[in-house]
């Protein structure tokens, strides 16, 4: 704990996890304090296999994990002090009312904030007395997220908190999270496969695909970077043939392809082009299309 | 630690207590049918070595299936998931998981002694043989662990 970047809430570097029929390769991330940081992949990516990994719930094989400066797992309990998880599958006891699961949460807690916890309660209106297996999905979620910020942590780590739920309670969830992320002290890795949510509130972007991280950086300039170019009737030969291009198709009026350095591309091109920019959506199908091809 | 603890403490009384009434009732009235069907003498319940022998059996029957089912209910709501994500570390959980396992084989041997002494004493037989035997979990007086045990203590 000694060179840590104080800005920096959690570093992976060279993490590595096998399964027979999986693997996770070489994973680095960096989630500054401050930042939502959307991890996005297709189902079986490696989202969770990560997720679970920063927490140690899996052994991993090899890399390094620090969570403000620690060391996981060798620090595990100083570090769950710091950090909320939620899981793929709510982890609440089905037979235990959200009274019980707080009331016996709460006594590992050193920074327990029971005003934060009545707040979220009073605001999702989750049920203090009903028991857990009584609770719709979008509850248990709440539920969840209510429990896993109660201690006032500094990171917060969502493993697709939003998948399945409607778009009122995701929308509910996702203002919570730009709330949380208010102290610019704290910090949320949230992964994902629904990129509209991801558009909306991270700040930064890492896809992962196949075990492997494709690119994390600023969610912006990933969009600035990345253009669709059309080239309209015969004459874009010429700009088709620039290595700055991919994925190019013709089309019923010209030509159209992908271009990764915008900047540059705009400097070399000649002749007639647009440049389109792409949702995220776009990006991802794109990026994770090709990986494949 | 006493948390954890609590929580494993928690689930032998309350939780499925409802369940657990119903099953061992059931067990009782197959076990009287039984009775019924194919005369006391089958069961044993007039000799008193087999009549202990039945509740040692039953008790232990109900304390490793009260271990299992709250392995499995703490298996089916993830719940050792849910405890390695609060600061406690995984050999405290473990830890305890062994101590709630050691506290019941020993709550078990309380009551099973209990109950069986009170059995030998109202039946005017109570012998530090006939007791150890219960222990030994033997029915036949000179064939079991127990009375091999007695046999090497009071020499040839």
């Amino acid at each position: 704990m000694n060179n840590h970047d104080e800005r920096t809430l959690l570093e992976v570097n060279g993490l590595t996890k096998s399964y027979l029929d999986f693997q996770l390769r070489d994973v680095n991330i960096q989630v500054p304090a401050g930042t939502i940081m959307g991890f996005l992949g297709r189902n079986g990516a490696g989202k969770s296999t990560m997720m679970k990994a920063i927490m140690d719930l899996i052994k991993r094989d090899e890399g390094d994990i620090r969570v403000l400066g620690m060391s996981m797992p060798e620090e595990e309990v100083a570090v769950k002090e710091q950090v909320g998880y939620v899981g793929d599958t709510p982890l609440l006891n089905n037979a235990w009312t959200m009274e019980r699961t707080l009331s016996f949460a709460r006594h590992f807690y050193p920074n327990w904030d029971q005003e934060a916890v009545d707040r979220n309660l009073e605001r999702f209106q989750v049920p203090f007395d009903k028991k857990i297996s009584e609770l719709s999905k979008g509850m248990k979620v709440k539920a969840s997220l209510i429990l896993a910020m109660a201690h006032q942590p500094k990171l917060l780590l969502l493993d697709e908190p939003t998948s399945g739920l409607d778009p009122v309670v995701r929308t509910e969830v996702l203002e919570l999270l730009l709330d949380f992320v208010q102290d610019e002290s704290r910090g949320v890795l949230f992964s994902s496969h629904i990129t509209s949510d991801v558009e909306k509130i991270a700040d930064w972007v890492t896809v992962i695909n196949d075990g492997e991280i494709l690119f994390s950086e600023d969610k912006e300039s990933l969009l600035d970077r990345y253009r669709r170019i059309v080239i309209p009737g015969n004459g874009g030969g010429k700009a088709v043939e620039t290595p700055l291009l991919f994925n190019c198709q013709s089309t019923m009026g010209g030509y159209v392809g992908y271009t990764d350095r915008f900047d540059r591309f705009q400097k070399v091109a000649s002749g007639k082009w647009r440049s389109e920019r792409l949702t995220l959506e776009e990006l991802f199908v794109l990026l994770t299309g090709r990986k494949g091809e | 630690m006493n948390m954890l603890m609590q929580r494993e403490m928690e689930g032998d009384v309350a939780s499925g207590f409802g369940d657990k009434a119903v099953s061992y009732m059931l067990f009782g009235i197959i076990s009287i049918l039984l009775t019924w069907v194919l005369g006391p003498k089958v069961t044993g319940v007039f000799d008193i070595n087999s009549m202990n022998q039945l509740v040692s059996i039953m008790c232990l029957l109900i304390t490793v299936s009260s271990m299992s089912s709250k392995l499995e209910e703490d298996h089916a709501n993830r719940q050792l998931s849910f405890l390695q994500t609060l600061p406690v570390s995984k050999r405290q959980i473990v830890h305890v998981k062994f101590q709630h396992l050691l506290l019941n084989g020993c709550l078990m041997f309380v009551w099973l002694s209990v109950v069986t002494s009170v059995n030998l004493f109202i039946s005017k037989s109570w012998t530090l043989e006939s007791w150890i035997q219960v222990w030994g979990f033997t029915v036949y007086r000179n064939n079991g662990p127990a009375s091999l045990f007695l046999e090497r203590l009071s020499g040839p």
